[in-house]
């Protein structure tokens, strides 16, 4: 059946497109035969890339990672946010405990060639009191397990800075007031003094204390014994960096210095010139300044060497606040997973906007290219 | 469908160069292109001469294209010689036809093959050359209009 525009042209047109028609010439011979052995012969095997359509490839492989994105944002989900609750929980407590104790000025201090830094992690090493353990290992796992405190007893004979960082555990409010007043009894009881506290608690959040005590290092066995008994040890950093060389160093300054002040006033003591007499009065009095600041740098040393810094965190489990807060196992996923998702979107609109460009850029010269073509074919045919 | 659609695409192919020897070889040559990639004639984008006419077409053009390289080195040494042969190119035509459609350009002649003689519609002459349907029908009426002038011209001389 004619199209409307054939009928027209035909009316138009009708003697030129019957005689076209009538003549219309057949293939001869030699090329049918031709076609025939041709479509005799074996058909070649498509290429792989036909025999699997574009659709059909997609269709196949867009769910396939769609499948695979969500599989990956679940497993994702359940490995970042995995674990039981209570090692979360306990891990978080651990960290509020950690992170309150580095606020501290004195926080580890920096030590030197002789210090000796011992950081023991409920996580990681439950059991081990004489582990050697650098830097700051964080896991939250064997929240139940009892974690009993290192117990690195100072050198005997020697002057030692010996600092002690405790993160604890307490049940509740109550409990974190009673361990506070507790523990700078403890620190008046051995003989120290509590050099400061930071409390703070308010209803339905976490309580915490932060105390600063020295206590005599003859008693910091037990004293950390003690201390270490009034809540669940989450976190300990012991620090202990020698101070004889320092002290020695001192000691043998302040004997120059005394040699050297005997040595001038034994000159003044003689006849000398007024000029001369002066000079040495000059550095009497510098070396008496300089003995008097030496004296005073040893009393530091020594009173840093007899008192240990124990640092003390206390935390409340805040269990009906974080509880009510907290998602159980399959929100946790699904956040984690949902927070995959984001991701992987923003990748692709990240994708979208750097390729986005190019890809105009590349179908701007395909469709100029296929103009070029098209016009370089009409001009072709126009002079064929 | 290749002896059904040899025919057409010999028509189509002879109309185009307007020399049979030529379309006999472009037409063996089209139908060996379109054997080898043969599965990727989909029928749901038209009829199989519509794909072995486009498969034709691109052949011709790098025939036509081949031949104008090798016209313009030869045309220092053969100025002015035509590889067109006066003889008739389809037999049967009357000579005031057949004339006038040698006058015309590839462009109409194909147009004219393409929707008279194939007698294809104006969407799939659109989608052959490139062009849309309406172009296709414009483009025939203009050719045929060209050609019966042609045919008017030659009569009066």
């Amino acid at each position: 059946m004619p199209s409307p525009e054939l009928i027209d042209f035909d009316r138009r047109f009708e003697q030129i497109v019957r005689e076209l028609r009538a003549t219309a010439p057949s293939a001869p011979e030699s090329v049918r035969s031709r076609v025939r052995e041709l479509a005799a012969a074996p058909l070649p095997e498509p290429p792989l890339r036909r025999r699997f359509g574009g659709r059909r490839v997609a269709f196949v492989l867009v769910p396939v990672c769609l499948l695979g994105v969500v599989a990956g944002a679940l497993v994702a989900g359940r490995g970042g946010g995995g674990g039981t609750p209570s090692a979360v929980r306990a891990a978080r407590t651990v960290g509020a405990g950690e992170d309150a104790l580095r606020t501290r000025p004195d926080w580890r201090t920096s030590g030197t060639s002789t210090q000796q830094q011992f950081q023991l992690q409920a996580a990681d090493k439950p059991h081990a009191l004489g582990g050697v353990v650098h830097g700051a290992a964080q896991g939250g796992a064997a929240a139940g397990k009892k974690f009993a405190p290192a117990t690195l007893p100072p050198a005997q004979g020697r002057l030692q800075h010996y600092d002690v960082s405790l993160s604890l555990r307490v049940r509740d409010q109550d409990a974190l007031s009673k361990a506070t007043n507790q523990a700078m009894q403890l620190a008046r009881g051995f003989g120290g003094f509590v050099a400061g506290v930071e409390y703070s608690s308010a209803e339905n959040t976490r309580g915490d204390a932060l105390l600063t005590l020295r206590v005599p290092i003859g008693k910091i066995d037990q004293a950390i014994a003690r201390f270490s008994k009034l809540g669940k040890i989450r976190a300990q950093h012991v620090s202990i960096q020698d101070l004889q060389a320092t002290v020695n160093a001192q000691n043998q300054a302040i004997l120059d210095t005394r040699k050297s002040i005997a040595s001038l006033q034994e000159k003044l003591g003689g006849s000398l010139p007024a000029a001369r007499r002066v000079e040495l009065q000059h550095q009497l009095a510098a070396q008496e300044g300089r003995l008097k600041a030496l004296l005073g740098g040893r009393g530091e040393t020594v009173r840093e060497g007899r008192l240990a810094t124990i640092s003390l965190a206390f935390t409340t489990a805040k269990k009906h606040a974080v509880g009510a807060h907290r998602p159980g196992r399959i929100g946790r996923a699904a956040h984690d997973a949902w927070v995959l998702l984001a991701k992987v979107g923003a990748g692709a609109v990240y994708l979208l906007i750097l390729l986005g460009p190019i890809v105009a850029i590349g179908f701007a010269l395909f469709v100029i290219g296929r103009a070029v073509r098209r016009r370089g074919e009409s001009r072709l045919l126009a002079r064929a | 469908m290749a002896e059904a659609s040899l025919d057409g695409v010999y028509r189509y192919l002879l109309y185009l160069t307007r020399d049979a020897a030529l379309a006999e070889d472009l037409t063996g040559e089209t139908f060996e292109r379109a054997l080898r990639s043969w599965r990727r004639y989909d029928p749901r984008r038209g009829e199989p001469i519509g794909w072995l006419c486009r498969i034709a077409r691109s052949v011709a053009l790098d025939r036509f294209r081949a031949d104008e390289r090798r016209r313009a080195r030869e045309r220092r040494y053969a100025a002015g010689a035509s590889d067109v042969s006066e003889a008739p190119f389809v037999e049967g035509l009357s000579p005031e036809l057949e004339r006038a459609l040698g006058g015309l350009s590839a462009a109409d002649r194909e147009v004219i093959v393409l929707r008279v003689v194939l007698e294809l519609d104006a969407a799939e002459t659109g989608r052959l050359l490139g062009i849309s349907a309406t172009a296709s029908t414009t483009r025939l009426n203009r050719a045929l209009q060209r050609l019966e002038e042609r045919m008017e011209s030659n009569a009066l001389a």
